[in-house]
C-alpha cells in the first residue's frame, strides 16, 4: 500500500506558550541512564495539577462538538469502572483457561484485540498505585477512512468514540471480574489515570513502540 | 433476648455497622449517577458557553496564520 503526504496540512502551529512548561522529555528523563517511573506531563485526568495542563485546556475548548460527546460518553460509561468484589470468589484451577475466558468475553463484548498481562512496576505512574497482578489490554479498530485527515474534527471524533466504546467494554469486563470474586479496575482513558497503556499494550505482544511514542501495530 | 446482646458490648469494643439493605444499596447508586449526570452536564455548559469565544478566536487565528497563547485559557475546562 502506498502513502501519499497530505500537502493541504497547515504549516507550524496555531498555538503556543507566552512562558512554556518544563519540558515532558526532561520531566521523565530524556538521556537519564538510571530508570524510574514516568509522571504525568499532559492529558489530566482531574486528579493532579500537570505541567501541560494549559494545552490540556484549549484543546479540550477547541475539540469538536462530537467529541466532547463522546468524551462525556466515556465519563459515563466508566461510572461503574470500580467496585466491591464479590464475597464468594470463583478459584482459578487453571490460569491458561480462564486467560482465554477472559479473552473470549472481551472479544464477545466488542473487543478486537485482547491481551493479558503481568503488571509491574513501571507501568504505574510515579505516585499512583495499581494494586493488581495482572492487566488486561484491549484494543479496537477505528474507521480508517475517518483516520485519513488526522487532525481533523472527523478524526478526532472517531478516536474519543473509540475511547469510549473501549470504556464500555473494559467497565462491564471489570464488572464481570468483581463477580467472579477478583478485584478488577477498569482503566478507560489511555494517557490519564494510573497506569501506562502503551507499555501494557506492548507487553500483551500488540505490536512494538514507535520514534514518535505511540504503538505500532503488528 | 435482647438484654443478653446489649451486655455482650462493653465501652470501647469495635462494632461494625449493618449491611446496607438492597434498597439503601439502590438509593445510593441513584444518587451517584445523578450526582455524574450533573457533573457531565456541567461539563457541556462549560464547552458552549466558555468554549465558545475560545474556538471563534482559534479557528480565526488558524485561518490568519497567528498564534493562540494557550496560557489566557480558562478554567476549568471539560476532562476527558
Amino acid at each position: 500500500m502506498r502513502f501519499r503526504l497530505r500537502d493541504d496540512i497547515p504549516r507550524g502551529t496555531t498555538f503556543a506558550y507566552r512562558s512554556p512548561p518544563r519540558s515532558g522529555n526532561e520531566i521523565n528523563g530524556l538521556g537519564e541512564r538510571a530508570s524510574r517511573r514516568a509522571s504525568h506531563v499532559f492529558h489530566n485526568d482531574g486528579t493532579d495539577s500537570l505541567p501541560w495542563d494549559a494545552l490540556d485546556r484549549l484543546f479540550s475548548y477547541v475539540s469538536s462538538w462530537k467529541a466532547v460527546l463522546y468524551i462525556m460518553k466515556n465519563i459515563w460509561n466508566l461510572r461503574k469502572a470500580t467496585g466491591p468484589a464479590a464475597v464468594v470468589r470463583r478459584e482459578v484451577a487453571d490460569p491458561a483457561a480462564m486467560t482465554r475466558e477472559i479473552k473470549d468475553r472481551a472479544r464477545a463484548l466488542g473487543a478486537d484485540l485482547v491481551g493479558v498481562t503481568e503488571l509491574k512496576p513501571d507501568h504505574v505512574y510515579a505516585g499512583h498505585e495499581a494494586p493488581y497482578r495482572f492487566v488486561i489490554s484491549i484494543g479496537v479498530r477505528m474507521n480508517r477512512e475517518k483516520m485519513r485527515n488526522v487532525p481533523d474534527d472527523t478524526s478526532a471524533g472517531e478516536v474519543m468514540r473509540v475511547y469510549a466504546r473501549i470504556g464500555a467494554i473494559a467497565s462491564t469486563l471489570s464488572e464481570e471480574i468483581r463477580m467472579m470474586g477478583w478485584p478488577a479496575r477498569a482503566y478507560g482513558n489511555p494517557n490519564s489515570g494510573d497506569v501506562l497503556h502503551i507499555p501494557i499494550a506492548i507487553d500483551c505482544g500488540f505490536g512494538e513502540l514507535g520514534k514518535h511514542g505511540s504503538l505500532i501495530y503488528g | 433476648m435482647r438484654e443478653s446482646v446489649r451486655s455482650r458490648y462493653e465501652p470501647g469494643m469495635r462494632t461494625v455497622s449493618a449491611k446496607p439493605r438492597k434498597g439503601e444499596e439502590r438509593a445510593r447508586s441513584l444518587v451517584d449517577d445523578l450526582l455524574l449526570l450533573l457533573y457531565i452536564g456541567k461539563l457541556g455548559i462549560n464547552y458552549v458557553l466558555v468554549g465558545r469565544p475560545i474556538r471563534k478566536r482559534f479557528r480565526e487565528l488558524q485561518r490568519s496564520g497567528g498564534k493562540f497563547y494557550v496560557d489566557e485559557t480558562p478554567s476549568p475546562r471539560p476532562r476527558g
